[in-house]
This record gives C-alpha cells, sequence and structure tokens, in this order.
C-alpha cells in the first residue's frame, strides 16, 4: 500500500543508495518498491501504515522489540539529529567475537603471517 | 553554561515558511524542538569533521581529501544558520545551550593513521551521514513550502557530499590493508553499529506525526526510525561488505549486545559508548 510517507522514505533510500555508488542495491531497492505497488495494485492508492518494504519494516520492527526487551527505555529526551555524533573508540573484546562470528559462518581469516593486501568482497576473502 | 546563539544570523535572513497557522500545538512544539536540536547538532558536528581533518593530516592524505573534510566543517556551521532561520520563522528563538559536557571526539591512539581515519570514515560517512542523507532526502519530498524545500535540498546536497568522503575514504584507503586491518575494522564496526542504533533509538520514543507536521519539520518517530533501520541494512552494511568488511556479521553482533545481554542496558541505563552517543543526559543516568 503507498503512502505518502512510505514513497518519501523510499525516495531517501534511493538517494543514500546513490551515494554509497552501490551496483545492485539501486536495483534492489527499486524492486522492492516495484513489488509493493503491485501489491498495492494501484499507484494512486492510499493506505495507513504502508508496507512499502515488507522485510525493511519487519527488520526494524524486530529491532524495535529487542530495544525494547533490554529495558533501554526511560527516553532522555535526546533528539537524534542529522550531525554526525562523535565516533566511537574501539573495543578490543569485539576482535575476538568478530572471529568467533566468523569461524560460525565460515569465514576464513587469516591471523598472523601473511597479511598482503586483499581485493574483492568479504565473502571472497573466505 | 554556554549556548549557542544564531539569532543575529537567523534575523539576517529571515525566511517565508509559509501559513504556518494550522499546525497544533503539539505539532509546532515537536517542530520547534526539532529544528533546535538540529540547530545545535549542525553547529556542534563541525567538531567531528575537525577531528577527521586531524586525522587525515596525520595519515598524510592527498590535499582533495582535506579540502573535502575542510568544506564540511564550514557547512555543518551553515547548516546551523539554516535550521535557525527556520526556527526562527516558526516563531522560535534561535539559542540553546550546548551539551554539557560535549562529547568527547575520538583520536583512535589505539590504531595506525591509516585504520584511524577508516574508523572515522566507516562511522561518519557510511553510517551517520549515509542515514542523514536518507532522512533528510526523506523529509525533503513532504517540505511544506518553498523555503523549507530550499532549505532540506541546501542541507541534503552537501550531507551528500559528506558521506561521499567516507566512502571515497574507504575506496581509497581499504584496498591497500591486509586482513589483519580488515578483521580490525569489521571489529570496530561492532562498536560502530551499536553506537548508530543507540543514537536513532530515541526515535522509537517519538511518537508518529502528521502529514502536516512533519512538513513543517516535526519528526515522525516510527518513520523515521524506519529509515535508519533500511540505510544501515539495504545501502551501509552491503556496502561496507562489499568493500572487503564483515558487516553483517557485526551487525548481529551488535543486535546481541542490545538484547540484554548487557548488564547496564538491561537495566534502563546507557552504558559507556551509547551514553556518550546519547549525551550529557544519558551520562547523567548512567552515573546514578
Amino acid at each position: 500500500m503507498i503512502t505518502i510517507r512510505g514513497e518519501a522514505r523510499r525516495k531517501g533510500l534511493r538517494m543514500a543508495a546513490h551515494v554509497a555508488a552501490l551496483s545492485g542495491v539501486l536495483a534492489a531497492a527499486a524492486a522492492a518498491a516495484g513489488q509493493a505497488r503491485a501489491a498495492d495494485g494501484s499507484d494512486a492508492a492510499r493506505g495507513g501504515a504502508g508496507a512499502e518494504d515488507g522485510a525493511t519494516a519487519r527488520d526494524a520492527q524486530q529491532i524495535a522489540d529487542l530495544l525494547r526487551v533490554s529495558s533501554r527505555g526511560g527516553n532522555c529526551g535526546c533528539s537524534p539529529c542529522w550531525g554526525p555524533p562523535a565516533p566511537p573508540a574501539m573495543r578490543e573484546e569485539q576482535l575476538a567475537r568478530i572471529d568467533d562470528a566468523l569461524a560460525m559462518s565460515g569465514d576464513v581469516l587469516l591471523m598472523g603471517g601473511h597479511d598482503a593486501p586483499v581485493t574483492g568482497s568479504a565473502e571472497v576473502a573466505s | 553554561m554556554i549556548a549557542l546563539d544564531l539569532r543575529e544570523e537567523a534575523a539576517r535572513a529571515p525566511l517565508d515558511v509559509g501559513d504556518a497557522s494550522a499546525l497544533t500545538a503539539e505539532e509546532r512544539a515537536a517542530a520547534l524542538g526539532n529544528w533546535r536540536d538540529r540547530m545545535v547538532s549542525e553547529h556542534v558536528s563541525a567538531r567531528v569533521f575537525a577531528g577527521l581533518f586531524d586525522k587525515l593530516v596525520r595519515a598524510g592524505m592527498p590535499r582533495r581529501f582535506l579540502d573535502m573534510a575542510r568544506a564540511a566543517i564550514d557547512e555543518e556551521l551553515s547548516h546551523a544558520v539554516l535550521c535557525a532561520r527556520a526556527l526562527a520563522a516558526l516563531g522560535g528563538e534561535a539559542r540553546a545551550p550546548f551539551p554539557d559536557p560535549l562529547p568527547r571526539v575520538a583520536q583512535h591512539e589505539d590504531a595506525t593513521p591509516v585504520e584511524a581515519v577508516l574508523r572515522d570514515a566507516i562511522s561518519i560517512g557510511a553510517c551517520s551521514e549515509t542515514v542523514a542523507v536518507a532522512l533528510v532526502g526523506a523529509e525533503r519530498e513532504q517540505a511544506g513550502s518553498p523555503a523549507l524545500r530550499e532549505v532540506l535540498d541546501r542541507i541534503l546536497a552537501d550531507e551528500v557530499g559528506h558521506a561521499r568522503l567516507g566512502w571515497k575514504l574507504l575506496d581509497e584507503l581499504l584496498p591497500n590493508e591486509g586482513m589483519r586491518a580488515r578483521r580490525r575494522l569489521s571489529a570496530y564496526l561492532v562498536a560502530a553499529f551499536e553506537h548508530q542504533i543507540a543514537f536513532h533509538a530515541p526515535f522509537l520514543d517519538m511518537p508518529s506525526m502528521s502529514d502536516r507536521g512533519v512538513a513543517f519539520g516535526a519528526p515522525d518517530g516510527p518513520s523515521n526510525w524506519r529509515v535508519f533501520v533500511s540505510t544501515m541494512t539495504s545501502v551501509t552494511i552491503p556496502g561496507l561488505e562489499q568493500r572487503g568488511l564483515f558487516a553483517r556479521a557485526a551487525w548481529g553482533l551488535a543486535l546481541e549486545r542490545i538484547g540484554g545481554s548487557v548488564p547496564s542496558l538491561a537495566a534502563g541505563v546507557p552504558d559507556g559508548q551509547a551514553a556518550e552517543a546519547c549525551g550529557p543526559p544519558c551520562r547523567a543516568a548512567a552515573a546514578r
């Protein structure tokens, strides 16, 4: 179901994808938008919350639910704005976690010795 | 208390945002608050690009990158003035306190100069400014007047440049980095993603907003949250993966940390880095 807000979100997302200059992402975004319109049956239809991107809506809801379950609540009142916040510091303990996560997924890391520049995607490196 | 005062700059070039008389009291208050928060946030974020500029110099980066970072400093300051003009046009006062203290800009002393640049490129460019492009791009579509649309157009054009700076740095530097550096940067992604989620989480506590309110700059919390998540999952993470970082794994680890495994989050108190992202009120909460 098409909504003004949903269409605005799609355009914003397409702009962001342009910036990252990802081949294929623009096609994916357009395909997702097309599927949403096809499901609706009419470009002119307006509706309630909109379902322009079912997968994204589910992702957003799942993460929101995770945050609520973790009792993140007690909003401090800070409003997230456009100005980039100061980048965070590194947490060294995440090195072991990322190694574990990649080992479980079957990716292989060169842990020492050979450290030549790697070209191509992370998936190619595995 | 130090305050940002842009009343003079706003008065120098007043904006005509059109007839806002139909706004309800809640819509107007939300719009005023949002423009005020943005005014401060944009001004203060000039420091973030100043920090990146410093790291670029230390890493011996080509002049074109220094020019982009330097331009970004000026642009963030000018965005604050644009927001001040919008705030004043809606009847607000273009004056607001700085966060006290201002969040620390990480220097990444534990990294090589190149890795320090890459960490900032990831956090600032690939994450924050890419999300900003999507948010501003979406809001621009619903701008309520030519003047407000022009404000958003100007800000959007600059945000595109800021995001591109980050992606260009990744394209310039990552191909020369070995697997050891990519592993470290992938581990850094966990902190960066958690930081982003914490920074944008307040959208979840904001209500939905009418089209009329959004047209004048009031935030729609649920819609903005969806823009954030979709940008991260559809643009940032694939972009980082394509450039050789293990972004999907890092995203999963960031969500795992948020899902209650961090005691302070489970208690409703932001942990150190989330509090840092949130600013002084959250640090005060974390300290209690």
